[in-house]
């Protein structure tokens, strides 16, 4: 008997042996993970398209591009990158250290007006000033009138239509991406750091060196990128100020020469510089994470600027709004009013105008929708996975619209075809093109194209809730939707409507794709100014584009309460 | 029939049984660990590390940060999980080859460093978040139970940022024990306050935890805290426990060197074995007690090198003392001073304690090791 009884505690009750089995993983959370990869499929689905493309085509004229574009194209576009690179984050990091830092005479209006060219697309700006700075135009005209010349011959500013002046005006609209998340961070998180290296001694413009910049290096990264992204993406301005970009010479090689396999080559050549620029910003935020203390932060005690200083100051400030906002808008204003006396179809205006929000709206709803779940998911259930799906959904904002357009366009239209005949197979009536007519290709597009914005935002202020939240939420009985709906979610709602708002700006301003998906017979505010512009009607334009900009200023406007509080 | 056959067939029999049987046997642990393993990338944060709390037992992990503590209590928690092992709770595995149960279902509470307080939420429902499973009208008289208990019914409609970190301190506890969890985690659960309240909350914060009868793993870095809570201390180094028990023991039998300079300052002291006593620049140490080598002094071989440390308590000052000294420095701690000795033969100066104000630098004096004090290691022992 007491064999058995050791036997048993051998066999049966003695400590379980030692399991080298990997334990069972978690499970919960994992529909998360597998959402995001769903939505990151989507978001990698025009690039696929455009290999496709690439790859069957065999038009002759790749040794042509090759030989006599892709090499200019790329020159200008690297040029055109790292000037606007260098002025955004000069523009956007000084004017939020100036209205963060130090009180002085109009502070408070410019902190949210030096949002206001957020709402001034490129193919506008450009637009504007080259009538505005048009060598017989009014304004040199008149300056030459003050300075004592007569004719164009003896003095003329700088040509608009060049290189720095592309690199001007692009930075001039671009500069509030890097001004937006940087000015939150020195809000939000710099106080105690700078309060604490002033304390070491440190003046307190030496703490913008060594103390802001530094902590402003991710916010500068992203909103550096968003910028960048946005100038390859442009299509209006640099045709316009005779820049051949990469983007205007894969638009020029669609659009004139009908080639849609050697666009599709061109943009797959442009798409390893942005995967260049991307893994730039991933290393400019390297081994930074931020998580909010449990310690309230304080907010920084602006410095009184009186005098001369004082004026500087807000020189300073406003300069960026004056050139990139007011003189423009003030010029289409102008046109505008000279255009409304000549009896103007209003009509159009507010077809146009309609359909432009609807879009937006929706495209505005799926793009945060979906960014919060690859966001979530990268936060739920970390790993590799989830990591990989954020990054991929990031793709589109790298890829132009023109981009974005042509990688869609096939698939889209495979779908199209394949439900119209489908459907009428089963009940004899056709539904005909059900993507494309009705703006779901369009909404599609404007969701791959602004994903990143939604995915990044959200993540970016995952970033600032400490985990131990997670951890309390889930030990306290919440799965990761309940954690999700209870304590991330409400926590995160200057995250979603900053990002809802940049979105929306963005579809309302969105071009090149919107030309090319919008459904047969639908214009937009962007298309119908678009195709003044190309008329040369610039006055008949100016409506829809002030329109353009009256809806850019609204979410601009709430974005700047949102940060006020 | 065989014998074999007799065996498996009881064997077959009891395994059949054994669901009926736990019950009547009562699992020993709250929290039974068994060589657990958690990698990360290069490092291996748990290494095999075992562990038992008993019910209604009050365990303290201590060790240098990165040693893994915090890595324990999350995967324990369930918002990591182990790369091997088993973790039981009241008996029921919530980790191992097959199970993996999810933190929400663990009955496992957790409270955090930084007290994780929801910011949109009060205080009261920020205690009433864990309660779930309770209809409404419990939840309330469970809410205002617990914010009584722990004396904060005052700040029930306050929220987080408007608290002081020890009303924080009050509220993430009055939230984790709430639900009542069998175990109760606590990452440095003081550790952000300040010292007198520090000292008052942990005090209180036991009280808690005895009076519901809850298991608790409290983890710190501090030696002070270490040794005066809870019922056993456990040291971690390296992602294992390198030494487990009440603190008076661990403190006084250190298992290696490196636990005895954890747990509190002392001087180290090269020695040799001879004629069973460890001889030192000290003088013998006779049979020191407190290391498996001097235990007894039999297990000291003829001019073995030895390593002893001597703790500032484990030296006196006394005129019959043998041992001469000359003060180098003097620190004032409150109830004592501490005293820096040069001491001939010794290449570093010996700290022990004196009364304060009784000495000045440059006094010479005679001390007296007390050999029950002093702890000797083999040299090259493990540190």
């Amino acid at each position: 008997m007491a064999n058995v009884t050791a036997d048993l505690a051998a066999e049966g009750f003695a400590a379980t042996p030692r399991p080298h089995v990997r334990p069972a993983r978690p499970r919960a959370g994992r529909g998360w993970t597998r959402a995001a990869a769903a939505i990151s499929m989507l978001a990698l689905l025009p690039v696929v398209a455009l290999l496709w493309q690439a790859l069957a085509g065999s038009s002759g004229l790749w040794p042509h591009l090759r030989a006599h574009v892709l090499p200019q194209a790329l020159h200008d576009t690297a040029i055109l990158l790292v000037g606007v690179g260098v002025l955004v984050t000069a523009i956007g990091t000084s004017a939020a250290w100036l209205v963060t830092a130090y009180d002085f005479p109009g502070r408070r209006v410019f902190s949210w007006a030096l949002l206001l060219p957020l709402a001034m697309p490129s193919y506008i700006i450009a637009y504007a000033y080259l009538d505005l700075l048009h060598p017989i135009g009014s304004l040199q005209t008149g300056l030459r009138g003050v300075l004592g010349y007569d004719s164009p011959r003896d003095f003329r500013l700088p040509d608009i239509r060049s290189m720095a002046g592309c690199i001007l005006l692009l930075s001039l609209v671009l500069y509030p991406y890097v001004y937006i998340p940087v000015r939150a961070l020195f809000l939000s998180q710099a106080a105690n750091l700078i309060d604490a290296s002033r304390t070491l001694g440190t003046s307190r413009a030496a703490v913008f060196r060594r103390v802001a910049l530094p902590l402003a290096r991710p916010a500068i990264a992203v909103g550096a990128s968003l910028a960048l992204m946005e100038a390859l993406n442009d299509v209006g301005a640099a045709e316009f100020l005779g820049v051949r970009t990469l983007t205007v010479s894969i638009y020029s090689t669609w659009v004139t020469r009908s080639d849609l396999a050697g666009a599709a080559q061109i943009a797959l050549a442009m798409l390893v510089m942005v995967l260049a620029l991307i893994l730039a910003e991933r290393w400019a935020r390297r081994n930074v994470r931020y998580a909010g203390s449990a310690m309230r932060s304080i907010p920084l005690g602006p410095r009184r600027l009186t005098g001369l200083a004082g004026w500087t100051a807000l020189g300073l400030v406003a300069l960026p709004v004056a050139l990139g906002f007011a003189a423009p808008a003030g010029y289409l204003v102008h046109a505008a009013l000279s255009r409304l006396g000549a009896g103007p179809d209003l009509g159009a205006l507010w077809r146009a105008g309609a359909s432009t929000v609807a879009l937006a709206a929706a495209a505005t709803a799926a793009t945060v929708g979906l960014g919060l779940v690859v966001a979530a998911a990268a936060r739920l259930r970390p790993g590799r996975g989830a990591e990989t799906a954020l990054r991929l959904s990031t793709i589109g904002y790298a890829m132009p619209g023109t981009v974005v357009a042509l990688g869609l366009l096939m698939p889209v239209a495979a779908f199209d075809g394949l439900f119209d005949r489908g459907i009428a197979s089963l009940t004899g009536t056709r539904p005909g093109m059900i993507l494309l007519g009705s703006g779901a290709a369009l909404v599609l597009a404007y969701v791959v194209r602004f994903l990143s914005i939604s995915a990044g935002t959200i993540e970016a202020g995952f970033t600032r809730l400490p985990r131990s939240y997670d951890g309390a939420a889930r030990s306290l009985g919440r799965s990761p939707t309940g954690l999700m709906g209870q304590i991330h979610l409400p926590l995160l709602r200057a995250p979603l409507v900053a990002g809802a708002l940049l979105v929306f700006v963005d579809c309302v301003k969105e071009l090149p794709a919107t030309l090319m998906l919008r459904p047969l017979g639908v214009e937009t505010l962007a298309t119908q100014l678009y195709a003044e512009a190309s008329r040369g009607t610039y006055e008949n334009g100016a409506l829809a584009a002030l329109a353009i900009l009256a809806v850019g200023l609204l979410p601009a406007i709430l974005l700047a309460r949102t940060g006020e509080r | 029939m065989p014998p074999s056959a007799v065996r498996r067939r009881a064997l077959i029999a009891i395994n059949a049984m054994r669901p009926l049987l736990t019950p009547a046997a009562p699992a020993p642990c709250a929290l039974d660990i068994r060589d657990l393993v958690r990698r990360f990338r290069r490092t291996l944060a748990l290494d095999h590390l075992s562990l038992c709390v008993a019910r209604s037992e009050i365990v303290c992990l201590m060790g240098q940060s990165g040693c893994g503590k915090s890595s324990l209590l999350r995967v324990i928690a369930g918002v990591d999980a182990p790369d091997a092992g088993q973790i039981a709770v009241d008996g029921r595995i919530v980790a191992g080859p097959d199970v993996f149960v999810e933190p929400d279902q663990r009955g496992v509470g957790f409270m955090f460093q930084d007290y994780a307080l929801f910011p949109h939420l009060t205080v009261a429902q920020n205690v009433a978040f864990g309660l779930t499973t309770l209809p409404r009208d419990q939840r309330q008289q469970r809410v205002s139970e617990m914010l009584d208990r722990i004396g904060i019914t005052a700040l029930a409609g306050r929220h987080p940022h408007s608290l002081s970190g020890g009303e924080q301190q009050r509220v993430a506890l009055a939230r984790a024990l709430a639900p009542r969890p069998s175990v109760l985690l606590m990452d440095e659960p003081f550790s952000n306050l300040d010292r007198g309240l520090r000292d008052r909350l942990r005090t209180d914060t036991i009280a808690q935890l005895r009076a519901l009868g809850t298991a608790a793993i409290i983890v710190t870095h501090d030696p002070e805290e270490a040794l005066s809570t809870g019922d056993r201390l456990a040291v971690m180094r390296a992602g294992r426990i390198v030494q487990d028990g009440p603190a008076r023991s661990v403190y006084c039998r250190p298992a290696s060197p490196f636990v005895a300079e954890l747990l509190g300052s002392s001087t180290r002291v090269q020695g040799i074995c001879q004629g069973g006593v460890v001889q030192t620049p000290l003088g013998p140490v006779p049979r020191p007690r407190g290391s498996h080598l001097c235990e007894g002094g039999v297990n000291c071989p003829e001019n073995a090198d030895v390593l002893v440390l001597i703790r500032p308590e484990a030296v006196s000052v006394d005129p019959e003392g043998r041992i001469e000294a000359q003060v180098q420095s003097i620190a004032f701690q409150g109830p004592a001073d501490q005293l820096r000795l040069s001491v001939a033969g010794l290449g570093h100066p010996l700290a022990i304690y004196g009364a304060p104000g009784r000495f000045a630098v440059g006094d010479r004096l005679r001390l007296r090791v007390d050999p029950s004090q002093v702890i000797c290691f083999p040299q090259g022992a493990r540190e």
